[in-house]
């Protein structure tokens, strides 16, 4: 659990966020029609998500709504971390 | 007629609202040219007769799925008086931008506050009568299980269609919503630009446009697409969607700001019933699946429908009663023997084609609609497409192809229908194809087991081979179609309990569609197959594929056994049982493994040809026979080689 805090107040990749752990959405991916989909969901700049799982694929929740992402579109996320719950 | 449009995102109970609203007289079809699913019904509001259309689940105005897509089209296409934005209060926040971006259209709407009940619980219930004053539309609170305020909303309704139809005020509503200073100006500029008129507003117009819709271009007049085009220079479309996006999300923050408690417990994940974890967790969700998967689909749909169901009906009914009564009506009736051959008898358009469509058609499609109802109401689909998405990806297929693959071994004429629930072209055309090739049906797979079950051996060897071959048959497909995979992002709600008023109707309306579009492909089936007996075409095939069963290491006779069974599969099944005798196992093995890969039944062709269009169609057929006799000879070297033949 210890290497968790070690990403607090970092810019990492979604996918590199540990389960209950929470971040800020800085950047979506550059592919403008996959931008579509994650904001249609609520993933947007400025949203604090929470990771629950990353395996077998990751799932975060944003507000009241979970997200359900493959590895790929978790990597091309970045946010700005923000401990654990 | 006034016309109402049910919009909102997938799982916010719109069909339950829907349902409610026009009682069972629903019409189920197809969008045109799309598989996306709609309904239509009619309701009375009043004095006053609507038509009520249940569209896609929808998140936004700029499409990022077929559903999506068809939603857009239809509001831009068809004269939609009123629009019903169904959310689910919970998630009302998130929901708003719609809603926005409904009113910056111009829509005349009412907003319909469904799972109101959940939200209280969850302790996020909204003051409605706030919300309405703030956002300057009718705001309907509702509970769509029990019914809870839809009298409520058939009001407000009544009362939103007595006024003239789009009384909406983009001008005043937009307010609501600021973009940035450099996208409010080219708003401004592209609406002094544009010289028509059109179903959505032209501030509405513009962004879609800004933001690089692929559609609105195409429905746009030619002047007014040259200036909007000059104009979109200045700013990219990622730039666009994410200002628009981020405009409406802050618009609604403050909007719901001291009328609505923030959802801010980012879940320690205890907001869910446990059953919700465990379907989600694949330590236990994986078990779970399999045994919804074993009960509802293997044991309901295939033991029951396909097995219990069809044997009644086909067994009992039209092979006891139906047929011989028409047969002995026929030769009564008809003098001429060709057109007795026509109507009755082994391949006749009443002893066969409707057989088939009632009989055998009919269960299968009655239970598989019935699961897959409560599967949809129940908000399981989603965990399946998370839980199985990678395992799936190998074959360039998402998780949701889980259930028209398994279905397969009960029906593949079933299974290809289905194949409609995956998201891309692209995928639905992997599940067909891996279907028609490697994925034998129940009738299939009681002789195989049959001839086979003594040999284990040889058992052993067919599923080997069938198995390699559909593995590498659809991974290489998915290595050779254009696209990719797309990307996985999918909304998980929670889960419930289904309706069971509305699974019936779900179930109903869809049966009944179904076999109105079926009926008249079995019919022409029955003719084809006529046509090809009083001509000899089929004796002539038969001759013909002759040396195909040589290089399989088969007698002649085993062609009749191909294609016999290719249109009526018991007749397949037996006719192979029959030449048991005179078979070595080497050669039962080698006509298992080439029957089960050729296409297994005609009615499997139909819907392929349905649902894929002829030449996709005929080009899997095309391919999958090839492959079928050339893994069979390929088998039989190998056998022969081992001295087995």
């Amino acid at each position: 659990m210890a290497e968790k805090s070690d990403n607090t107040g970092k810019v990492v990749p979604l996918a590199a966020l540990s389960p209950w752990e929470k971040g800020i959405i800085l950047r979506l991916p550059e592919d403008w029609l996959l931008v579509r989909r994650l904001a249609a969901c609520g993933l947007l700049p400025g949203v604090e998500v929470m990771v629950h799982r990353r395996t077998p694929a990751y799932i975060v929740q944003a507000g009241a709504v979970r997200i359900a992402l493959d590895r790929r579109t978790a990597a091309g996320i970045m946010v700005l971390s923000g401990g654990e719950q | 007629m006034r016309r109402i449009a049910l919009v909102g995102s997938p799982n916010v109970g719109k069909s339950v609202i829907f349902n409610r609203l026009t009682g069972r007289y629903a019409v189920v079809s197809n969008y045109p040219g799309t598989t996306v699913e709609m309904s239509r019904g009619e309701a009375l509001f009043g004095d006053v007769l609507a038509e009520v259309i249940d569209t896609p689940g929808t998140y936004s105005l700029l499409p990022s799925s077929e559903e999506e897509a068809v939603t857009r089209r239809l509001l831009w296409q068809e004269d939609v008086d009123l629009v019903l934005h169904v959310v689910d209060t919970k998630n009302l926040e998130h929901s708003l931008s719609l809603t926005f971006a409904l009113m910056e259209a111009g829509f005349q709407l009412v907003l319909v506050l469904n799972m109101f009940d959940e939200a209280e619980r969850l302790g996020l219930a909204v003051d409605a009568p706030r919300l309405e004053q703030r956002l300057g539309i009718p705001c309907v609170a509702t509970i769509g299980p029990s019914g809870w305020g839809i009298d409520r909303l058939k009001q407000v309704v009544r009362e939103a269609l007595s006024l003239p139809t789009r009384v909406g005020n983009p001008g005043m509503r937009s307010r609501l919503v600021k973009y940035p200073p450099q996208i409010e100006q080219l708003l401004q500029e592209s609406g002094r630009s544009m010289s028509r008129r059109y179903p959505f507003s032209a501030r509405t117009t513009a962004l879609l446009f800004l933001a690089g819709d692929g559609e609105i271009p195409g429905w746009l007049h030619p002047g007014d697409r040259r200036s909007l085009v000059k104009l979109a220079g200045a700013v990219s479309p990622h730039k666009v969607i994410l200002a628009l996006a981020e405009a409406r999300r802050e618009a609604g923050q403050r909007l719901l700001e001291g009328i609505m408690r923030k959802p801010e417990k980012l879940g320690s994940g205890s907001g869910y019933h446990w059953l919700d974890t465990l379907t989600l967790n694949p330590l236990t969700g994986i078990p779970i699946l399999a045994l919804i998967v074993y009960f509802l689909l293997y044991r309901f749909v295939g033991i029951f429908g396909a097995g219990f169901l069809v044997d009644f009906l086909d067994g009992e009914i039209f092979g006891r009663l139906f047929n011989p009564f028409v047969n002995h009506l026929v030769d009564r009736l008809v003098p001429n023997p060709l057109l007795r051959e026509l109507l009755a008898h082994e391949f006749g358009i009443l002893t066969l084609g409707l057989r088939y469509a009632a009989a055998v058609v009919f269960p299968i499609v009655a239970t598989f609609f019935a699961s897959l109802a409560l599967l949809e109401d129940s908000g399981y689909l989603p965990r399946l497409a998370y839980l199985l998405d990678k395992v799936f990806g190998i074959m360039g297929l998402s998780g949701k192809a889980v259930i028209p693959l398994t279905l397969g071994f009960g029906c593949g004429t079933m299974a290809t229908l289905v194949t409609r629930t995956l998201e891309t072209r692209r995928e639905r055309l992997i599940a067909t194809f891996i279907l028609a090739l490697a994925i034998p049906c129940s009738a299939q797979l009681g002789v195989i087991m049959a001839l086979l079950a003594r040999e284990p051996l040889a058992l052993a060897m067919w599923a080997v081979t069938v198995g390699v071959v559909g593995l590498g048959a659809s991974w290489l497909l998915s290595r050779l179609l254009p696209g990719s995979s797309p990307p996985f992002v999918m909304e998980l709600p929670p889960l419930r309990w289904p309706v069971l008023g509305n699974v019936y109707v779900k179930t109903a309306t869809r049966v009944n569609w179904y076999l109105s579009e079926i009926m008249p492909l079995f019919v022409w089936a029955s003719v084809i197959i006529w046509v090809g007996r009083i001509t000899g075409g089929l004796d002539w095939l038969i001759v013909a594929a002759a040396p195909l069963m040589e290089q399989l290491g088969l007698p002649a006779d085993a062609a009749r056994v191909f294609l016999y069974g290719f249109f009526r599969r018991d007749y397949g099944a037996a006719g192979l049982y029959d030449m048991q005798g005179m078979l070595t196992i080497g050669q039962l093995t080698v006509a298992a493994v080439t029957l089960t890969l050729f296409v297994p039944c005609i009615a499997q062709l139909v819907i392929m040809i349905k649902e894929r269009g002829l030449g996709t169609a005929l080009a899997i057929f095309g391919c999958v026979v090839p492959l079928a006799f050339l893994a069979g000879t390929a088998l039989s070297r190998c056998l022969t080689m081992l001295g087995m033949m």
